[in-house]
C-alpha cells in the first residue's frame, strides 16, 4: 500500500529536500520503490497538512499537533543515530 | 558577480575572504554575527543578512552533531542574498549553539559553515553533497587543521570535487 511522507524544515526547502535524498535511497535499497510519495513543506505546515499522510520527518521541532506518526530527521543529515530510525521507518510501511 | 572559475564550485563562490580562522566568540550570536559581517564586507551578501540570519538560528537553531566535530550551518532566506557562497568560520574554542530539531540540546561547534542561498533548488545539491562528505570522509578534521584562510578555502574545494 502506498505510503504517504512528508518532510519539514523551517523553510520546507533546505534540510528537508537533503533529508529527501537520502530517504529515497534508503528506501530504494529495502526495495520500496514506488511505494511511497514524498512531500515537503514548512514546519509551520505540519499540524495543517498531517493528517493526509502516514508518516511526518522534520529536521526541527514542530509546535502545534502532528496528526500522524513523526519521526525527526535530523540523523538523515549526521549519520549519527541513524539505523534505528530507519528500523522506524520501515514499521509503518508493514502496518496496512 | 565573480563567478571565477577557481573559486566557482557546484553553483557556490568559496573564497578566502569569506573565511575566517581562530574567531574568538562566546556564545552563538556572537560568532554567527563576526563571521556574517565578514560575509557582507566580502559583498556576497545584502546589509539585511545579519540581522535575519541571527533571527532564523533563534527559531531554527542550525548545530549539527558529527562524529568528527560540532558544526553549525546558519543560513536564512534568499531575498538578503546577493549571489550564493559558502563562508567557513573556525572558532578558537568551541561554543554552543542549539542542535537542529532539538533546540535543548546543546552542540559544541568548532566550526561553522555559513550559507549564502541565491537559488534554493539549485544550491540544495551543494548541501546534501557536504552532509555526505561530512560523514563519510575525515574531512571536519582535516578542515580545522588549516592554518590560512587560502588553504582552508583549497583544501575545501578539493574535498567538493
Amino acid at each position: 500500500m502506498m505510503k504517504k511522507i512528508l518532510l519539514a524544515c523551517g523553510t520546507g526547502i533546505c534540510t528537508s529536500t537533503a533529508v529527501s535524498a537520502k530517504l529515497q535511497r534508503i528506501l530504494d535499497e529495502k526495495g520500496l520503490k514506488g511505494q511511497y510519495q514524498i512531500a515537503q513543506c514548512k514546519i509551520a505546515e505540519v499540524p495543517m497538512k498531517s493528517a493526509d499522510f502516514d508518516l511526518c520527518i522534520a529536521t526541527t521541532q514542530v509546535s502545534g499537533d502532528v496528526k500522524c506518526p513523526f519521526i525527526m530527521g535530523v540523523a538523515f543529515l549526521t549519520g549519527m543515530g541513524l539505523n534505528p530510525i530507519i528500523e522506524k521507518i520501515l514499521t509503518i510501511f508493514e502496518t496496512k | 558577480m565573480c563567478e571565477t572559475e577557481k573559486f566557482f564550485c557546484l553553483g557556490m563562490n568559496i573564497k578566502p575572504e569569506y573565511m575566517m580562522l581562530n574567531i574568538k566568540a562566546s556564545t552563538d550570536v556572537e560568532a554567527i554575527k563576526i563571521l556574517a559581517e565578514n560575509f557582507f564586507k566580502a559583498g556576497a551578501v545584502k546589509d539585511t543578512f545579519v540581522p535575519a540570519i541571527l533571527l532564523r538560528e533563534k527559531n531554527f537553531c542550525t548545530g549539527l552533531q558529527f562524529e568528527e566535530a560540532g558544526i553549525a550551518i546558519p543560513h536564512t532566506d534568499a531575498i538578503h542574498v546577493n549571489y550564493p557562497a559558502v563562508a567557513i568560520g573556525k572558532l578558537e574554542n568551541p561554543v554552543v549553539f542549539q542542535s537542529m530539531g532539538a533546540p535543548n540540546t546543546p552542540v559544541k561547534v568548532e566550526i561553522m559553515f555559513m550559507l549564502a542561498i541565491k537559488e534554493p533548488h539549485k544550491q540544495i545539491e551543494f548541501l546534501q553533497l557536504l552532509m555526505t562528505k561530512f560523514q563519510e570522509e575525515n574531512l571536519l578534521r582535516r578542515l580545522m587543521k588549516c592554518n590560512t584562510a587560502e588553504e582552508l578555502t583549497e583544501k575545501f574545494i578539493a574535498c567538493l570535487v
